[in-house]
């Protein structure tokens, strides 16, 4: 829960911004809020968005469970998405149900693939993480961009994004919680992504191998002697980091449009960083928090036609905020018992002061 | 090679210029991250550099004073980055992803409220753009900041701060006074990145133009292994292969069009490769990121 | 209370603390101008930190300081070099990256940014004072690639490129092998012979016999007192210190009736780091057997080596419980009935920010007794931490607190706790002491004597002479990554032990 006075400060001060530039916070947490529940639609869209951070947070979270900083869950649910148009446009003819299956399981292989690339670096060559992850997001870009251009242009628009992909490899026909909201994006994948937090959360607390996975985080040496492999578990949690990042890709391609568009992503990865941290790494925290963030930034979308001076790129204000906030909880509670990942870091690199 | 002859002159010049903006950004991280500071905000710098370059430049109609003030707003923006990292003990990651995004949010922001537009600015004359003289100004930089670190009693005090801080504490120099500086110049110094980019490569702050150089210079320092005229080196190969990819847009190489793409994503393919120690280790001060 | 007009640096009535925590209370002493004062204490007792109070590390939260008569206060360390004070701390204060030169060139008085740093006449005057205090010193080589005793000569030299007047030594043995103790002893007299004033932090009692003028002693951070050298000897210095008479008693010896053997290592023979190791020797049954050496000299391999030999590429042949080592699983002899006391507790042994019961099962995650098709049955765990808890009186007595919270004593407690749980028929004993109360050492010097009695092999690694003479059965002693003597109980000789480790062939 401390980690939510983080939270409300960056909040704070993000309001604050709102009223040196005229407007009335109250006003825009108005317009946020209608803006988010105004509609079956726009409570939709909403959720649609949830699900993307839901898998986003969880990525970065587990990544941040064993002392690791992932901040290529962008470049990983991006890889996974052009994966799965470019294998469902390769093999169009797959029917129903081998293709959603096959899909699924290209979407799961190429985030695990993007994954175990920084995670093997890190294991066995001593490559830094952040970087490589960072480094890998631009890639995943680069070749989505390339094959967009070159290969899966969709004859039909001006804009750059493939065409639609076959039926069969689409949830639409099937999928119940869409009829509930119809029109809106929101999909089954939301269902998915609560059942996966619920299943990380009960992976964390039970199993051994979550203990052990949290015991490498913590302190790779002492896990070490005591028979479990950091470099292993370096991997594996990278791994599982991007498989949990690609159910956003999922969540688009799969659930939603059928077609990957570029820039379809608004940065959920790196939302999906300040979803963790906000929420202590906690599974169902991320359900929670994922959801608050979903509604500033479906709400930020409609303050530029509603106000003068405030422009959806408000959204990026919030979690800039939220991100300093919830980063400086450190230093809040520096003589205060811990607060999950962030303290952990620092009690192992303290030396700065003598 | 086709059409493109890769050593003709106006080849070099527009290697040169595209890489100017790279040789600010890169020299600007390698102060922050001597101190010890990890600096991946970078774009964020830049971004306000290009955007208060080019504003500036337009309201005093001199591309001088609006070059100038950009290192000044870099400079002023950055001591949000230390208030928050070198004084508070946030975790620069977190930080500098934060600080990235609060560019991001807070130019189209301004944009609005200042010019009424969606992001861009007003173009300024063609004739009152920058010229190479910036590039010049880059290369000097370098040298200044490699004399800086490697000559001068303040260059050992920001080696060791990025080194062997609690050394630095018993000498009696304050870390953290150091890492003010250097973060205070590293912003400044990206910002002139950012504003060789809108008033030397072009004419205008467009919406979100650094597109990624931020991270692009932090390649190239990693590349360089942290010393300025490798660093600079770095610099200038990024460039090459980004007039390379301008020039080939389209062109057949015996018959065979090389798609941008593969040219565009070299830079981080090439930094993930050097990180592997797939080309010998690279040295990353050794308090990089602890405190 | 001393009040002495004519003493170098006075310590008035310094109260320091901690949280709720005093480090220091009501310290009053002085130390005199060309002198060697030593100041000792247990760890913990507040020596290091009314050091660090005058070295301007921390500030008193009462109390004064004079130094030559005049108050100070110093907020930092650059007030207290202002008064010609310096200190060796006892992590070197060097960046391994750069060269000595490099290293000694930062101190200055000055401390002038916009200067050049190489100077011809300061580097001149560095080599020079160099030279007067026989330093011979590699300028060119990074610190990285120089020993622990050249690297302490130049914290020293940094410290006299200051002319520094007071000199203060925290723990400055600790991390030297004895020639180099010898040496850095003689330098010292050096010091006080050429004017200087040396402090000397320490738990080291004969090294401060041997130098020292005068001895302040610390206890639970207070004042036990101040004598001059020639009135303690090294036994009444201990009973000072501990605050009850020290016995240096040895254990009453049992020999177990059945001496099979349960650890071997048959010509063990590898090579790490361009060093070579020679491993020969057998653990019995009911058995004590300890390891002595100085530091670094292949103690430290000896546990990852024994846990899990397949990493190294080695020649002979180890059995472990009657297994070929060969033989065993990816983990090696974890598997098997081993408890390990791990050599850095912390950083080795546990999660310092996980909870106490989490710790419990850390490296027996998945042991039946709380693991089945994949998951933890923490309820049970809890349980029986609860119970080792109370079986080993840790306070405070709650399972749910952080490791971190609990005193150095208590961590140990629980890792000895998690380790013995398991009923090992090995233990691996390293340095199961060090850094502990003087409670929580005399029960874990009982439970290691309760495993000998059961009949269990116990292997005991230690730097502390004393705690090896006082429970092993055998002594053997390592130098150089091989064992080079077996000394047998009954012929336990301190000064032989301590020449073996020297390497002094007999």
């Amino acid at each position: 829960m401390k980690s939510f006075f983080g939270f409300l400060f960056g909040l704070a001060c993000a309001l604050m911004i709102i009223f040196f530039a005229g407007e009335n916070p109250l006003h825009i947490l108005e317009i946020l809020v209608r803006s988010s529940f105004g509609s079956k639609y726009d409570f939709g869209l909403t959720l649609f968005y949830m699900t993307s951070l839901i898998f986003t947070g969880l990525s970065v979270s587990t990544a941040f469970k064993s002392g690791l900083f992932n901040i290529g869950a962008e470049g990983q649910l991006n890889f996974s998405a052009i994966s799965m148009v470019v294998f469902a446009t390769t093999y169009p003819g797959v029917t129903f149900p081998g293709s959603l299956l096959l899909i699924l399981l290209v979407g799961i292989l190429a985030g695990a693939i993007w994954g175990a690339i920084p995670g093997l670096l890190k294991a066995y060559r001593g490559s830094h993480e952040v970087i490589v992850t960072m480094m890998l997001n631009f890639v995943s870009a680069g070749i989505s961009s390339y094959f967009i251009s070159h290969q899966l242009q969709n004859p039909d628009s001006q804009n750059p994004e493939s065409a639609v992909i076959a039926d069969a490899f689409r949830t639409n026909s099937f999928d119940f919680l869409n009829k509930l909201l119809p029109e809106s994006p929101v999909n089954v994948f939301f269902i998915v992504a609560i059942l996966t937090a619920i299943t990380m959360y009960f992976f964390f607390t039970k199993s051994a191998l979550g203990f052990e996975m949290i015991a490498v985080g913590e302190n790779p040496a002492a896990a070490e002697r005591a028979s479990i492999s950091s470099k292993k578990f370096v991997v594996l949690s990278l791994v599982l980091s991007g498989v949990l990042a690609s159910g956003a890709g999922m969540n688009e391609v799969i659930g939603y449009s059928g077609q990957y568009k570029i820039g379809f992503s608004p940065e959920f990865g790196f939302m999906g960083i300040a979803v963790a941290l906000m929420s202590n790494n906690h599974p169902i925290g991320i359900v929670a928090n994922a959801f608050i963030m979903s509604v500033f930034h479906k709400g930020a979308s409609d303050l530029d036609i509603e106000t003068e001076t405030i422009t959806k790129d408000f959204s990026k204000i919030i979690q800039a905020m939220v991100l300093f906030g919830v980063g400086l909880q450190y230093y809040l509670n520096k003589y205060g018992v811990n607060i999950g990942w962030l303290n952990k870091r620092k009690k192992f690199n303290q030396s700065g002061s003598v | 090679m086709g059409e493109i002859d890769i050593f003709s002159l106006s080849f070099i010049l527009s290697a040169l210029r595209v890489s100017t903006p790279l040789i600010f950004a890169a020299q600007a991280g390698l102060l922050s991250e001597k101190s010890g500071v990890v600096q991946i905000g970078l774009e964020g710098f830049m971004l306000a550099g290009a955007f208060s370059g080019a504003v500036f430049a337009h309201l005093t109609h001199s591309s001088y004073i609006g070059f100038t003030l950009a290192f000044v707003c870099g400079a002023l923006a950055s001591l949000l980055f230390s208030l928050l990292v070198v004084r508070l003990k946030t975790d620069a990651i977190v930080a500098g992803t934060g600080f990235n995004f609060l560019m991001m949010g807070l130019i189209p922001f301004l944009t609005k409220f200042i010019f009424n537009s969606t992001g861009s600015t007003p173009a300024i004359p063609l004739e009152q753009r920058l010229s190479y003289e910036v590039t010049v100004f880059a290369i000097a930089i370098v040298v200044g900041i490699y004399f800086l670190i490697s000559k001068t009693r303040w260059g050992y005090w920001i080696q060791f701060a990025g080194e062997y801080p609690d050394g630095l504490t018993a000498c009696g120099v304050s870390v953290e006074r150091v890492r003010w500086v250097s973060v205070l110049l590293c912003g400044g110094l990206a910002a002139l990145g950012g504003a060789s980019l809108s008033l030397f490569l072009s004419s205008a702050y467009s919406p979100l133009m650094t597109g990624g150089r931020g991270f692009i210079a932090l390649s190239a320092l990693i590349l360089g292994k942290w010393k300025p005229v490798p660093t600079l080196v770095g610099c200038f190969v990024f460039g090459i292969f980004d007039a390379l990819q301008i020039r080939l847009q389209g062109v057949p190489i015996n018959g065979v069009i090389i798609p941008v793409q593969w040219i565009q994503i070299l830079p981080y393919v090439l930094t993930i490769i050097l990180l592997a120690g797939f080309f010998g280790r690279s040295q990353a001060p050794a308090f990089l990121g602890k405190r | 209370m001393e009040t002495n007009s004519n003493a170098e640096i006075q310590f008035l009535n310094i109260g320091k603390r901690f949280g709720n925590v005093w480090a220091n209370r009501d310290i009053s002493f002085s130390i005199h101008r060309n002198t060697i004062h030593a100041i000792i204490g247990e760890n913990g007792a507040g020596k290091s930190t009314i050091m660090k109070i005058l070295f301007g590390i921390y500030t008193a939260d009462a109390g004064a300081i004079k130094v030559n008569s005049e108050d100070v206060r110093f907020s930092s360390p650059i007030d207290a070099m202002k008064f010609k004070i310096g200190m060796v701390h006892q992590h070197f204060m060097l960046s391994p990256a750069h060269t000595a030169l490099e290293n000694v060139l930062l101190v200055d008085p000055k401390q002038n940014a916009f200067e050049l740093y190489f100077k011809k006449e300061k580097i001149e005057k560095i080599k020079a004072t160099a030279k007067l205090y026989k330093f011979d010193i590699p300028w060119d080589t990074p610190v990285k690639d120089l020993g622990v005793g050249v690297q302490q000569k130049i914290e020293i030299l940094k410290l006299l490129c200051l002319d520094n007047q007071i000199l203060i030594f925290d723990e400055p043995t600790a991390v030297l092998t004895p020639h180099e103790i010898d040496e850095l002893l003689n330098q010292l007299l050096e010091l006080k012979k050429q004017g200087k004033t040396v402090i000397l932090i320490t738990h080291k009692l004969k090294e401060v016999k041997r130098i020292a003028d005068t001895i302040t002693i610390f206890r639970k951070g207070q004042l036990v007192g101040t004598y001059p050298a020639t009135e303690l000897d090294e036994k009444e210095m201990a009973s000072k210190m501990v605050g009850k008479p020290v016995s240096f008693e040895k254990r009453s010896f049992e020999k177990y009736p059945d001496p099979s053997v349960v650890l071997d290592l048959e010509n063990v023979k590898f090579t790490e780091n361009n060093k070579e190791y020679l491993l020969n020797f057998k653990l019995h049954r009911g058995e004590i057997l300890g390891i002595a050496g100085i530091e670094g000299h292949g103690q430290e391999k000896l546990i990852p080596f024994i846990l899990n030999s397949k990493r190294f590429n080695y020649s002979g042949k180890i059995t472990i419980l009657d297994k070929d080592a060969k033989s065993l699983g990816p983990y090696g002899a974890r598997d098997l009935a081993i408890g390990v006391f791990p050599e850095d507790r912390l950083r080795l042994g546990v999660l310092p920010d996980l909870k106490a019961f989490q710790n419990f099962i850390l490296g027996y995650q998945r042991k039946p007794k709380w693991f089945s098709k994949g998951t933890l049955d923490w309820k049970k765990i809890k349980n029986l931490t609860q119970s080792m808890f109370d079986k080993f009186k840790v306070e405070p007595n709650n399972i749910n607190l952080d490791f971190n919270a609990f005193s150095g004593g208590n961590q140990q407690k629980i890792v000895v706790a998690r380790e013995l749980f398991h009923d090992p028929e090995i233990i691996i004993a390293a340095h199961p002491t060090r850094g502990v109360d003087i409670g929580a050492i005399e029960l874990i010097h009982e439970q290691l004597i309760i495993a000998q009695e059961k009949g269990k092999g116990v292997l005991l690694i230690s730097s502390e002479l004393d705690e090896l003479l006082k429970l092993s059965d055998r002594i053997l002693v390592i130098r150089n990554g091989k064992i080079i003597g077996e000394h047998i109980r009954s012929g336990f000789s301190e000064k032989e032990i301590g020449r073996c480790m020297l390497g002094v062939v007999l």
